[in-house]
């Protein structure tokens, strides 16, 4: 009975054994799962997370009696388009057509087909002059944004649509637009020895293109003046070469200074008075200043090193520029425009160039070859938060747009068998995320940005009526 | 004659610990088993601070969810008057996504256009309680997964009991192997109660709106609006940019106002921009209603929303 008795109870303990593992399973639950609500919500939630996405937009064709309608319709989605910060929604998707949402929009519809903004126009025509009526609207709140209407030459239909983009643009995203501007650059034609170069201007989405020089001279580095009325550039003619300023509108042009010695890389300061630029003597370049009106130079830094590409900060109280003065590697610096307070804010490895100071202030764009290829890129006006934004075989001669929102910059391939390169005009947003190409006619390089070309004044975002007062006055066909 | 029966009674006591403590047995397995049907419960069934409520409201709930589920799908494409290509599509394939898009919102300004009033009444109603009810067909599964398997060791044990002449000894082992596994299984029943209870009472189903696995009614709300604020990007001194958004919610959990607390600084374009995009977000039919407990209506039917870029720059 003993040995029976023992048995049972070694199986007994067998058991337990077996019944062990069981157990944890309880005990490994998370203990979370039964937590209960708070009585009370917060007061304030934080959201800190969302899209950066492009804003759907629905754009259903102007109408009204002008035969510019369509077109301008379209001139003004592929702006909106190609700037990334909007998607425009196709037309097929309409629900409420063209004409009866100018009498009540119906926001269920375009809130159906995921529109967030509605833009709609009227343009009609009287005596050669075209009148655009438009309106955005906020579809999901349900509310009028921006009414304005805009009048202007039959021929400037074109512009009259930038406008509108800009418009737009403008009341969206807070940044002022930048479409209706023009960009100066060089046109090529020709490869090799028969490479001619024409100093050209043309609008950003490539039309009304002219070129301003005969191609004769080789010309490089164009800026434009605030007012856009005059072209600073570097050219070659005959045994010298240096800065010349070219009156947009006489198509006169005059060598600026007589300096000693060859300058180059002009650009004007904000208020168009004065012109910096850089000038070699011997085996030293220094940067110097010259003042349009009273013609009288001033210099900046000293013949000891190599220092150039200067650009003015948009209050005009500092200069950004480049120098190998530190180790022999070309760095970016600042100074005050007088030449005081000189410090290097470029951090990284590599050879920097081009500095450019950007519109809004807050940045800097710039250069970079490293490693054998080269990079544009952006960083603060400290220096800090450098980021590379592209990269290429070559990539140069940037230029802000006039809202500090987008890059322009010379982008070349190599070459090919025939020793033949592609150069390229290329657009780029300061987050890296849109880019586009500009249409040129040819081979393109050394961009330069004009400002706004016009504003509009705006008392009362809602109003009717808004005058559209030209700021500056666009190169036109000879 | 007694020495007979005492080997007797010693061999088959010998030959019963042999068998229990040899043969793999059958009756231990079930705990294995349900091992990994608990873990799913803790990757899916988030860190709840959703009320606990009685298993007897669950059950109700339980039950006549299955019968409303087929309603909604039937309405909505009748209510689309204007269908093109697209959206009977949608309907058919994303019955969710689309129900917010149709619902009107019970906005004032809509009584001046009357012509927009296209949707009828009717599908507001079963939409919000349809949300609720998706969250509940997961736990329905999962309990049909725990049924068989119930199903099954009872089969094993009397499969064992066919097999094995088991005395009274051995039947009282089996109970209580019965007793430890009806205790897993007791607790598991009441995790799943939780788990739907924590569902009903959130309105929508957390794995399915955003990227974050939502543990609160905070989350839910901020999975939701994050497909429905929009950024514009590059804005200048972005962080600078914090909109505050006061919020009327009805008992649904749609938005009814979003008015802009800091209106002060509505001169500034940068932050007029940032604000309509805010407000945008919350009146945006694709993310309302707003996933909150119908229980707790006097606690959020007026939320302030503090939208940050902080984290997006």
């Amino acid at each position: 009975m003993k040995a029976v008795i023992s048995l049972f109870f070694m199986i007994a303990l067998a058991l337990q054994v077996h019944a062990g593992p069981a157990k944890p399973l309880g005990s490994s639950l998370p203990t979370g799962l039964l937590k209960s609500l708070p009585s009370a919500m917060p007061e304030v939630i934080e959201i800190t997370k969302g899209q950066v996405a492009p804003t759907p937009i629905a754009i259903p064709i102007f109408i009204g009696d002008s035969n510019y309608a369509d077109k301008i319709t379209q001139v003004i989605g592929s702006d909106l388009d190609m700037c990334g910060r909007f998607q425009i929604i196709n037309q097929g998707s309409y629900i409420q057509d063209k004409n009866s949402v100018h009498e009540q929009v119906r926001f269920a519809d375009w809130r159906v087909i995921n529109s967030k903004i509605l833009l709609i126009g009227k343009v009609s025509e009287s005596g050669g002059k075209i009148t655009v009526e438009f309106r955005v609207f906020d579809v999901v709140k349900g509310v009028q944004m921006l009414g304005l209407s805009l009048s202007a030459d039959e021929s400037k239909w074109r512009k009259l649509a930038h406008m509108v983009a800009d418009a737009v643009y403008e009341r969206v995203t807070g940044d002022a637009g930048f479409f209706d501007s023009q960009i100066v650059f060089i046109h090529e034609e020709g490869h090799g020895k028969g490479k001619r170069k024409f100093l050209s201007v043309m609008d950003l989405d490539g039309h009304n293109f002219v070129k301003l020089t005969d191609g004769k001279n080789l010309v490089l580095t164009p800026r434009f003046s605030p007012s856009t009325h005059h072209i600073a550039y570097l050219a070659y003619k005959k045994d010298s070469a240096g800065v010349y300023l070219m009156d947009v509108r006489a198509r006169n042009t005059r060598h600026l200074g007589d300096f000693k010695g060859m300058t180059f890389a002009p650009r004007f300061s904000p208020d168009g008075s004065t012109v910096v630029m850089s000038l070699t003597k011997g085996t030293s370049t220094a940067i110097y200043t010259y003042s349009v009106p009273t013609k009288s130079k001033s210099q900046l830094t000293e013949h000891v090193q190599i220092d150039t590409s200067p650009c003015y900060s948009p209050d005009g109280t500092h200069l950004v520029f480049t120098s190998d003065r530190v180790g022999g590697v070309e760095k970016i610096f600042t100074m005050r425009s007088d030449g005081s307070g000189t410090q290097q804010i470029s951090q990284g490895q590599g050879q920097y160039s081009q500095p450019i100071w950007s519109p809004r202030g807050d940045l800097i764009a710039f250069s970079k070859r490293a490693g054998g290829r080269f990079y544009l890129g952006v960083m603060g006006i400290d220096g800090s938060g450098e980021r590379l934004i592209d990269e290429a075989y070559l990539i140069e001669g940037a230029a802000w747009s006039p809202n500090g929102q987008y890059i322009i910059y010379t982008k070349e391939s190599p070459p090919n068998k025939k020793g033949h390169s592609n150069s390229e005009l290329w657009c780029i947003d300061l987050t890296g995320l849109v880019r586009f190409k500009i249409k040129t006619p040819g081979n393109a390089s050394d961009p330069a940005w004009s400002p706004l070309l016009s504003s509009i004044s705006v008392k009362d975002k809602n109003s009717h009526v808004a005058s559209a007062q030209e700021k500056t006055e666009a190169p036109t066909t000879a | 004659m007694k020495k007979p029966a005492l080997y007797s009674a010693i061999f088959h006591i010998i030959v019963f610990a042999v068998i229990l403590l040899g043969l793999p047995l059958p009756s231990f397995t079930p705990p294995v088993n349900e091992q990994p049907v608990i873990m799913e419960f803790e990757n899916i069934g988030p860190i709840s601070t959703a009320p606990v409520l009685t298993p007897e409201t669950n059950i109700k709930e339980a039950q006549q969810k299955p019968q409303k589920q087929p309603e909604p799908p039937k309405e909505e494409p009748e209510t689309k008057e204007k269908p093109t290509e697209a959206q009977p599509q949608r309907a058919e394939e994303k019955p969710v996504k689309e129900e917010p898009k149709v619902e009107e919102k019970p906005e004032p300004k809509k009584e001046k256009q009357p012509d927009a009033e296209s949707i009828p009444d009717p599908v507001k109603k079963p939409e919000p309680k349809k949300e609720e009810k998706k969250p509940e067909k997961k736990p329905d599964p999962k309990k049909d997964k725990k049924d068989p398997k119930k199903k099954e060791d009872k089969k094993e044990k009397k499969n064992d009991k066919a097999e094995v002449n088991l005395d009274p000894k051995k039947k009282q082992k089996s109970e209580k192997t019965k007793k430890d596994s009806k205790n897993v299984d007791d607790l598991v029943n009441s995790l799943i109660n939780d788990s739907v209870s924590d569902a009903a009472s959130k309105g929508a189903p957390a794995s399915r709106t955003g990227d974050t696995v939502t543990a609160t009614d905070i989350d839910a709300i901020r999975s939701k609006i994050y497909k429905c604020w929009l950024l514009p990007a590059g804005a200048k001194d972005a962080k600078d940019l914090v909109v505050d958004i006061r919020m009327d919610i009805a008992q649904d959990g749609t938005v009814t106002k979003a008015e802009i607390v800091n209106k002060d600084r509505m001169s500034d374009p940068y932050f007029q921009a940032a604000a309509e995009s805010a407000q945008r977000a919350v009146l945006d039919p694709a993310c309302n209603p707003l996933p909150l407990p119908q229980d707790k209506y006097d606690k959020w039917k007026r939320l302030t929303l503090r939208f940050n870029p902080k984290d997006m720059y």
